[in-house]
């Protein structure tokens, strides 16, 4: 299966782009009307990748650090309400966890990088187009800014990411199949499915580098000398787009952006000359060059240093994986341990059960559609 | 079971071994077999086994009524061999996939024969059916799922022969619905001439030189439409069948050359050197405008590297094949492929970085 075949055809469009093509076709092709000027509005700011999943650097920290300090604080508390249960029912307090160190920001982020790469290495055999791939960690990486580690392990998110991706890009693999292969029963997978759904606001369509990468590729054509070189850059291109999504430029950057900026730095490397490409491209008049200078390389050069320099660009280590995961799993908050107290006295006092467990519905209703009465009206 | 009155004619002198009724006396006598292989007339079949199981007159085996079928082969021995094989192949239906090597296939087939000739020929009829039982209880499963991949190809194959008889069909009416309109607009042709000839006041010759000169124009445009010319034969009204038949083979040429064409102008694609290329995808595309011009709607890029606007074939990444097969499919530009990555490439290049 080629991958960049795949990429090109493979993939759904969001509906924005059809209603803007019939726009400016209408503009173009209709001699009458064609001083009427319809602007050429960008296909990509229509869509929810830029308009709500853009973040600067701080605002990013901020986000998670926030995250982890409720976390954190909804933890302790029901540590305590635990143990007074506990007083409470006669049983000794279990204070195991007064001096525990939780989980800091970033080693929920090198937790989260390692299952990233284990993802990765999933979809790796699978031979999947590496867009899918994309997508799963993307979503996983979305799912975890208004997450925390604690209270959902990576390792149950990243299968229903893996999972979700798949249906969203069109390889479907059905539960039964999934759960085979993973090894892992359906319901782990299936019961957060709904959650990160939910936090990703549903906004399931994500643009990756990969085309952009491609279509460089293509218009690079017309100024190239050697063609092999060419591909091969291109391949260097495509490996560090790959490392790219196990930072956060996806929040950062445009996906253009990225793509360019991955071409530049695969061109370092692979010793091609990127600047003849630029002059051709970016330099032919004096307000172009302008541009190019104050947007647009100010922004490449940022995004070739994370991908040069960012730790989070290289493998994280097994051992340093597991010790975060031991750490995790003191801190695991006994709201959601079914087994403690607090959570069987919110059972009894709580309707309808758990928001995020829906699968609560099917206890009051035998089928799960509603029943229609003779004359077709639900009853 | 067809017992059409072909086949009851080649019974004309059969009488029934039980009530001895022959064709003369009951004029619709059927006779049926029995699970014994005896031969008996509906009325009595009906007669003995109303009131349930009854012994056979001939050999005496317990019987019932929905246990007698039809004859199809005039030799007895050869209608009980087909049933017992028909028992057998619903129990025994293991197929070459099933066994590793063709020598433990053909050892199969043959246990199977010795099987079928020992019941055939009733020997060790109790060891036998044991045997046999034996093997269905331990092959269960397979025997289930062979019948059921049996059961699917049959529902393919009925399903295919559908469509392709669907098909032809549509394809016939269509051809038809055709012939039918040109010959109509023939018709009505040679009555309007009729009508001109008969009101105008030119003479009949130049009015009869300028339909012909219409019709040669009809006909050349035609033929560059990838149309076979009928005016030219309409007069001298060719058959059905064989106009059909010929526009079909026509057709087939025509893409067959276009396939060729297509893939040596690939080949010898040279990326450097030319500025733009005209590959004819075949019957009913049209190249794409050689500018920055919009295309099938699509946006401009002012920063397009090319100056000739978006190329019709650009050498693909390593690793992917030619794709100027993938062109071939109905309603596939290649050039959505390019247009596609080329403005995903262009899409918000610009776009500031957001400000805290």
């Amino acid at each position: 299966m080629s991958t960049a075949a795949e990429n090109i055809n493979g993939k759904s469009t969001d509906a924005s782009q059809e209603n803007t093509t019939t726009v400016t076709s209408a503009a173009v092709t209709n001699g009458t009307d064609s001083k009427k000027e319809v602007p050429l509005k960008q296909l990509f700011e229509q869509s929810t990748q830029y308009n709500h999943w853009r973040y600067t650097q701080s605002a990013l920290n901020q986000l998670r650090g926030k995250v982890n300090q409720e976390a954190i604080a909804t933890i302790r508390q029901n540590i305590e309400e635990e143990n007074q249960q506990r007083v409470a029912q006669g049983l000794p307090r279990d204070d195991s966890t007064t001096s525990l160190k939780f989980l800091t920001v970033d080693e929920e982020l090198s937790l989260l990088g390692f299952y990233e790469r284990r993802m990765a290495q999933i979809f790796r055999y699978w031979k999947l187009p590496s867009y899918v791939m994309a997508t799963a960690i993307v979503y996983m990486k979305r799912f975890f800014l208004e997450n925390t580690a604690m209270d959902y392990h990576p390792k149950d998110v990243m299968l229903t990411c893996m999972f979700l991706a798949r249906k969203t890009e069109n390889y479907l693999m059905t539960i039964e199949d999934f759960s085979n292969v993973i090894k892992k029963p359906a319901e782990s997978i299936l019961d957060l499915e709904f959650l990160v759904c939910k936090n990703l606001r549903f906004h399931f369509t994500v643009h990756h580098p990969y085309r952009p990468c491609i279509g460089f590729f293509y218009d690079m054509q017309a100024v190239t000398d050697n063609m092999k070189r060419l591909q091969k850059m291109h391949e260097t291109a495509i490996k560090f787009i790959d490392t790219s999504l196990h930072t956060d430029l996806c929040f950062l950057y445009q996906p253009s952006q990225i793509a360019l900026a991955a071409i530049r730095l695969a061109c370092k490397e692979e010793s091609y000359e990127f600047e003849r490409y630029a002059n051709y491209k970016f330099r032919a008049t004096e307000s172009a060059a302008q541009m190019y200078d104050e947007i647009l390389l100010p922004i490449l050069l940022a995004i070739e240093q994370v991908l040069t320099d960012d730790p989070r660009c290289k493998e994280v280590e097994k051992s340093v994986a597991t010790e975060i995961d031991k750490r995790l799993k003191m801190c695991k908050d006994p709201a959601k341990n079914p087994e403690s107290l607090i959570y069987i006295k919110r059972k009894r006092t709580e309707p309808n059960g758990d928001d995020d467990d829906d699968d609560d519905d099917d206890e009051d209703r035998p089928s799960k559609r509603t029943r229609l009465g003779e004359d077709g009206f639900a009853e | 079971m067809a017992t059409s009155t072909l086949t009851t004619t080649l019974f004309d002198d059969d009488v029934c071994p039980v009530c001895q009724t022959d064709r003369y006396l009951n004029p619709q006598m059927k006779l049926k077999v029995g699970p014994c292989f005896h031969k008996m007339c509906e009325n009595c079949i009906e007669r003995l086994f109303a009131n349930g199981p009854a012994p056979c007159p001939t050999c005496r085996q317990t019987l019932r009524k929905a246990t007698f079928s039809e004859q199809t082969f005039e030799d007895l021995s050869v209608e009980k061999e087909v049933r017992i094989r028909k028992q057998m192949s619903s129990k025994f239906n293991k197929r070459r996939e099933d066994f590793k090597t063709l020598k433990d296939f053909n050892d199969y087939l043959e246990t199977v024969e010795d099987l079928t000739f020992k019941l055939a020929n009733e020997i060790d009829v109790e060891t036998t059916k044991a045997a046999i039982d034996k093997f269905a209880a331990e092959n269960r499963d397979l025997i289930r799922i062979n019948a059921d991949r049996l059961l699917n190809e049959s529902r393919m194959a009925t399903q295919r022969q559908e469509m392709l008889r669907k098909e032809r069909q549509q394809q016939r009416e269509a051809y038809q619905m055709e012939l039918a309109a040109e010959q109509a607009a023939k018709n009505e042709d040679r009555r309007m001439l009729i009508q001109e000839l008969a009101t105008s006041d030119k003479s009949a010759k130049s009015i009869l030189a300028a339909r012909q000169a219409i019709s040669l124009k009809k006909t050349s445009m035609r033929k560059t439409e990838v149309k076979p010319a009928t005016t030219s034969s309409s007069l001298n009204g060719t058959s059905l069948l064989s106009d059909t038949y010929w526009r079909m083979q026509r057709d087939e040429e025509v893409d067959r050359h276009h396939e060729e064409d297509e893939e040596m102008v690939a080949d010898s694609f040279d990326p450097v050197q030319s500025q733009y290329m005209d590959v004819d995808l075949g019957v009913g595309y049209v190249n794409s405008v050689n500018n920055n011009k919009a295309h099938a709607g699509g946006l401009q890029y002012p920063l397009l590297s090319s100056s000739s606007g978006i190329k019709d074939l650009y050498v693909e990444p390593v690793g992917v094949g030619s794709l100027s097969k993938v062109a071939k499919a109905g309603g596939y530009r290649l050039g959505f492929g390019y247009e596609r990555a080329i403005e995903d490439a262009h899409t918000a290049l610009f776009v500031p970085t957001l400000q805290s």
